[in-house]
C-alpha cells in the first residue's frame, strides 16, 4: 500500500493539470457560447475569406 | 426552376391551408400569395438569386415568424460623430443584435455574407444571444453590412460597445473558473474521504488528511470568494442575506477541519464544505443567464427613430413608408401618418401642412418636407422611454421568499448554537464548544440556497421551450401574486390594426379571471372600439380606458398593486415599466423589451395565462423544496445537540437533502411540464 505515497502525487498532479487546461481555456472564451458551434458543425464548409 | 415558381405551375386548387413558403406562417386567404407577407417573398428572391436555397434544408421551421422588413438605411452606422458608441477593437468591428435569428441555417446564412459582400470580412453568429460579431474590410461600410442583413430578413441593432459587456464576459470566465476548481478540488477530497470513512487508519489515513487539506486551500480560498463578499456588503448594511450564514458554515466548517487535523482528531469536514461550495457556485452560475444584458435608452432612441444629423428649425423630407427622424411640423405636401406606434390609435391620421409630427411614428401615402421643432432627448417618443427608465428604477422592491428565509436561517443558526453550547456545558467546557460548532457546522444552508434556483431555473427553461422569455430572477414569485392584469388592446388583444379579437383571446381571459385577478383594458384607440372588444370578452366599463397616452397608463398601473401589464408599442413602455410585471408580446416594438420583464415570442393570449399558471405552481414548489429542507435541518441539528455529530453523518445529510430537493422540484412538477 506504500505504493500510494507516490500515486497520490501523481494522480493530482494529472488531474491539476487538466484543471489548468480548463481554466486558461475559460480565460480564451472558449466556453462563451456553448451553443452555436454545435450547429455549425453540421452545417457544409462556409469558406472564409483570407483564412481568417 | 425556382421553388416558387414550381409550385405555381401545378394546376391545382388553393387548399384550405397554405403554408409561406419562406417561413412557413399560415396564409390569410385574403392575400393570393405563396408568401404570408412581402417581407417573405423579398427574402426568398434574394435566396434564389444567390443559388442560397440550401437555407431551406438546414432550417427548422418550428420558431419561425413572418421577416420583419426594414427599409432603414442604417447611414448613421458611418458616420463618425454618430457610430463612435458602437464601435469596437480598433473601428473594425461592430456586433449586431439580429431579429429573427433561430436556427443553424440562419448561422448559415448570415456568416455566409462575406462571400457576397466585399464590406464584410468576418461574421460570427451567437444563436444563444442573437448577436452577429461582424469585422469589417479596409475600405467596408457598417451601414452597408447593416442592410445586407436587413435583405436577408434579419433586421438588425448595433450594439453599444461600452464596457459592461466585457465586464460581465470576464466575470463569467472567472466565476467558471471558480466552479471548475472547485468541482475538482470537492471530487478528488471525496475520494480521499471514502479511505476513511471505510476505516483507513495509520499513517496513511493521516496523508489523506493532509492531503484533503491542501486541495481544500483553493476552494476556500479562491472559489468561495463570492460568498465572502456578498455576506460582506449585506453586512456592512446592517442587513442580512442568505450569503451571511452561507459564509459562518464556510469559515466555521474550515476553522474547526483545521483543528482537527492538527491535533490528529478524524473530524475533518473538508468534503462536505468543498461540494457545498461546488454545489451552490453552480447552481448560481446556471441561474445569471437570466438576468440578460439590456439596452440603454440612446440605443432604444435609435431603434424607434432613424439617427439623422438634424437642428432644429431645418426642413427635411420624409418618403412614404419612412419613420419621423423628429418632431415637427408639415411645411409642404399631404399625407396619412400613423401613430399608433405612439398613441395606439388604429386609424391613420390625415396630415397636411401645418399638423405636427412625431419622432417614431411612420408617414404612410406620400412624401411631406416637415421642419423640426425637436431632436433626439427633447422629441417626445424620448420623454415617454426616459419615463421607462424611471419606472423600471422605482419598481417596488418585493422581499422575496429567500430573502425571509435568510433572515430567518441567520438567526435561527446563532441560537441554536447557544442553545448547543448551554446543553453541553452540562459535560465541560469543550463538549459544550463541540456541540455549538456542530450545529453551525451540520446547519444546511445548501439546501435553502437551492430550493428556490432549481425550481425557478426549471420554470423558466420550460417557459423558454414555450416561446415565454422571463428576464428577471424575481419575475416568477412577482407574477404568482398579480391581483390586476392589464391589457393593451391594439396587436396584443387583436390582431394587428384592424382584424378583430384573436381566436383565444376569450379562452384566456376566462381562464385568468377563473385565477382570482381582475381584468381590465387600456388602450389609446376610440371608446366605441375598445367598447366592442371589452363587450367580446366580457369586461365591464368601468375596467375599460380608452383615449389613453402613454402616461396616463402608466400612472394607471402604477395606482393598482400587484398588477400585470401586457402590451406591444411604444405607447405601452411606461405601463410595461411601472407595472410589477411586463410581458411584451410577439410582433411589439423593440423598445418595448426593455421596460418589459417577460417577453413572448408566439402570438396569441394563451401563453399568459400559461405563465399565471406555471409562476404559481413553482412557487408552491419552492415552498414544498422549504419544507424538505427544514426537516432535514431539524434532523441535523437534533443530531448535532445530542453530540452524535461525525464527518460521516455530515456527508451524507447534504447530499440526501440536495437529492430530496432535486427530485420533488424535477418529478413533483406536472403543471410545469405540461
Amino acid at each position: 500500500m506504500s505504493i500510494l505515497f507516490i500515486l497520490l502525487p501523481i494522480a493530482l498532479l494529472l488531474g491539476f493539470s487538466f484543471l489548468g487546461a480548463f481554466a486558461w481555456f475559460a480565460h480564451e472564451g472558449q466556453f462563451d457560447d456553448l451553443e452555436t458551434p454545435a450547429h455549425r458543425i453540421l452545417l457544409p464548409d462556409n469558406e472564409e475569406k483570407d483564412g481568417n | 426552376m425556382p421553388r416558387g415558381q414550381a409550385l405555381l405551375n401545378t394546376e391545382v386548387s388553393r387548399p384550405a391551408v397554405l403554408n409561406c413558403v419562406h417561413c412557413g406562417a399560415v396564409v390569410p386567404h385574403s392575400i393570393d400569395s405563396l408568401f404570408c407577407c412581402r417581407g417573405c417573398e423579398r427574402v426568398h428572391a434574394l435566396l434564389e438569386e444567390r443559388h442560397l436555397t440550401d437555407y431551406y434544408r438546414f432550417s427548422n421551421s418550428r420558431n419561425k415568424k413572418p421577416v420583419q422588413w426594414t427599409d432603414d438605411d442604417f447611414s448613421y452606422l458611418d458616420e463618425p460623430h454618430l457610430n463612435a458608441g458602437y464601435l469596437r477593437g480598433d473601428g473594425r468591428q461592430m456586433h449586431f443584435y439580429l431579429e429573427g435569428v433561430h436556427c443553424a441555417a440562419c448561422i448559415w446564412l448570415t456568416e455566409k455574407i462575406p462571400q457576397f459582400l466585399s464590406d464584410a470580412s468576418h461574421v460570427k453568429l451567437n444563436l444563444s444571444s442573437s448577436i452577429a460579431s461582424v469585422d469589417r474590410s479596409d475600405s467596408g461600410s457598417f451601414a452597408a453590412i447593416a442592410r445586407e442583413f436587413a435583405r436577408l430578413g434579419y433586421t438588425p441593432h448595433a450594439v453599444a460597445s461600452d464596457g459592461s459587456q466585457i465586464e460581465q464576459k470576464k466575470e463569467n470566465r472567472k466565476n467558471l473558473t471558480k466552479i471548475g476548481v472547485a468541482a475538482a478540488s470537492a471530487g478528488n477530497i471525496m475520494l480521499l474521504a471514502i479511505a476513511g470513512y471505510a476505516g483507513a487508519t495509520g499513517p496513511l489515513s493521516d496523508t489523506f488528511r493532509w492531503a484533503s487539506f491542501l486541495l481544500f486551500l483553493p476552494t476556500i480560498l479562491y472559489s468561495a470568494t463570492p460568498f465572502y463578499r456578498s455576506a460582506w456588503s449585506a453586512l456592512r448594511r446592517f442587513s442580512i442575506s442568505i450569503d451571511v450564514p452561507i459564509t459562518f458554515g464556510l469559515i466555521l466548517g474550515s476553522a474547526v477541519s483545521l483543528g482537527s487535523l492538527l491535533t490528529g482528531s478524524k473530524h475533518v469536514y473538508f468534503d462536505s464544505v468543498s461540494s457545498l461550495i461546488f454545489l451552490l457556485l453552480s447552481t448560481r452560475y446556471l441561474l445569471r443567464g437570466i438576468n440578460q444584458k439590456s439596452l440603454g435608452s440612446t440605443q432604444l432612441l435609435a431603434h424607434v427613430v432613424p439617427l439623422k444629423h438634424l437642428s432644429i428649425g431645418e426642413v427635411c423630407i420624409v418618403g412614404a413608408g419612412e419613420t419621423f427622424p423628429a418632431d415637427g411640423f408639415l411645411v409642404d405636401g399631404e399625407s396619412e401618418a400613423s401613430c399608433s406606434v405612439l398613441t395606439g390609435e388604429s386609424q391613420p391620421q390625415k396630415i397636411k401642412t401645418g399638423s405636427s409630427v412625431f419622432a417614431g411614428t411612420q408617414n404612410l401615402t406620400y412624401p411631406v418636407s416637415i421642419q423640426v421643432t425637436a431632436i433626439g432627448s427633447n422629441t417626445r417618443v424620448a420623454k415617454i422611454l426616459s419615463l421607462v427608465e424611471d419606472g423600471l428604477y422605482h419598481k417596488t422592491s418585493i422581499v422575496t421568499l429567500m430573502d425571509q428565509v435568510g433572515k430567518i436561517f441567520s438567526v435561527g443558526v446563532i441560537l441554536l448554537s447557544a442553545v448547543g453550547f448551554i446543553v453541553g456545558l452540562r459535560l465541560g467546557i469543550h463538549e459544550a464548544v463541540n456541540r455549538a460548532l456542530a450545529v453551525a457546522i451540520v446547519v444546511c444552508p445548501c439546501t435553502f440556497a437551492l430550493a428556490t434556483p432549481l425550481a425557478m431555473g426549471l420554470a423558466i427553461s420550460r417557459c423558454a421551450k414555450q416561446g415565454i422569455w422571463i428576464r428577471g430572477a424575481d419575475i416568477l414569485e412577482r407574477l404568482s401574486q398579480i391581483k390586476t392584469v392589464w391589457f393593451d388592446k391594439t396587436g396584443t388583444l387583436t390582431q394587428g390594426r384592424q382584424d378583430q379579437l384573436r381566436p383565444d383571446a376569450v379562452a384566456a381571459v376566462t381562464g385568468i379571471r377563473g385565477l382570482g385577478c381582475t381584468i381590465q383594458i387600456l388602450s389609446g384607440d376610440r371608446p366605441d372600439k375598445v367598447k366592442k372588444i371589452a363587450l367580446e370578452l366580457g369586461i365591464p366599463d368601468h375596467h375599460t380606458h380608452s383615449n389613453s397616452t402613454p402616461e396616463i397608463k402608466g400612472q394607471l398601473v402604477q395606482s393598482t398593486p400587484f398588477g400585470l401589464m401586457v402590451g406591444d408599442g411604444v405607447n405601452d413602455t411606461v405601463a410595461l415599466a411601472s407595472a410589477s410585471v411586463g410581458i411584451a408580446v410577439a410582433g411589439g416594438m423593440e423598445v418595448s423589451l426593455r421596460a418589459a420583464g417577460v417577453h413572448l415570442s408566439q402570438a396569441g393570449v394563451m401563453p399568459i395565462y400559461r405563465l399565471l399558471v406555471i409562476a404559481k405552481e413553482t412557487l408552491y414548489v419552492i415552498r414544498r423544496n422549504l419544507a424538505f429542507a427544514i426537516i432535514y435541518n431539524v434532523i441535523g441539528i437534533g443530531v448535532a445537540l445530542t453530540g452524535h455529530l461525525d464527518p460521516l453523518f455530515a456527508a451524507l445529510l447534504m447530499p440526501a437533502s440536495a437529492l430530496t430537493v432535486l427530485l420533488s422540484t424535477l418529478v413533483g412538477t406536472e403543471k410545469l411540464r405540461a
